[in-house]
């Protein structure tokens, strides 16, 4: 799993579920479609549910999942 | 709907410019919201857009920090959008006779200026004054940082408005209008 640091802005959001949601993010690259966690756990809040409202331009801190080698 | 190597997940957050003034004006929020609606509508997932975020966030960035006029800046941000997406209009002649004095009318049909005696021939022009081809000719070219320092006097807004809309929602085919709150 590599980390990597976008900037963008969210375009979108929808809940998926109780604890997801789908946000529509514009980066300077490309556009993107990126799940986020709301909680981590049942009980805990996400520390950073706030910051993924619309219209703020922000860095995101992604994981992404690579392809396997073979 | 995810597949494995194109599905995102965020670990962590970080706000570089969160547009504080638009949270607490409600004219400002609803011409940001119109905004965000059309950039929506017109990028695609895994698209190249580069310019248009820039003008998405220079848009946002003077609809949030200055008393610029919101139609104003809807007007230029709709055209110079039109530009990007690669319906530029011709601006520096006429389309039809490449004449350069005399510009009075924009063609909507034909995607530009033209001059008076075209301009009476095309049912699909609309009679522009010198302020107004100023204003379009200026949102055609300028740099993308420079694209708000401009003004324009009230009957010259009204034809920016009006002839940025018409060519906006004929190009995309599509009738966009700013939601009312109340």
């Amino acid at each position: 799993m590599a980390n990597v640091k976008i900037n963008g802005i969210v375009l979108a959001e929808s809940n998926m579920g109780d604890f997801d949601k789908m946000l529509t993010v514009l980066t300077p690259n490309v556009r993107k479609n990126i799940m986020c966690s709301q909680r981590s756990k049942k009980t805990q809040k996400c520390s950073f549910g706030w910051y993924t409202n619309v219209l703020l331009w922000r860095i995101f801190d992604v994981q992404r999942s690579t392809n396997l080698p073979y | 709907m995810f597949k494995g190597a194109q599905t995102y997940h965020i670990n962590s957050v970080e706000p570089i410019e969160v547009f504080y003034n638009l949270r607490i004006d409600l004219d400002k929020l609803k011409y940001a919201v119109h905004i965000n609606k059309i950039v929506q509508d017109v990028t695609h997932e895994n698209q190249n857009c580069y310019r248009i975020l820039q003008l998405l966030l220079n848009t946002l960035y003077t609809i949030s920090e200055t008393d610029k006029n919101l139609d104003m800046v809807l007007g230029v941000f709709k055209l110079r959008l039109l530009c990007i997406l690669g319906f530029t209009p011709q601006v520096m002649e006429c389309t039809n006779c490449k004449e350069k004095e005399n510009i009075t009318y924009f063609s909507i049909k034909d995607n530009g200026l033209k001059c008076e005696m075209c301009g009476k021939q095309d049912t699909s022009t609309i009679q522009i004054g010198e302020s107004t081809v100023n204003a379009i000719k200026y949102t055609v070219t300028a740099p993308p940082k420079k694209l708000y320092s401009f003004n324009l006097k009230d009957d010259a807004l009204e034809e920016f408005k009006l002839v940025t809309k018409l060519y906006f929602n004929e190009k995309l085919e599509k009738e966009y209008k700013v939601e009312e709150l109340f």
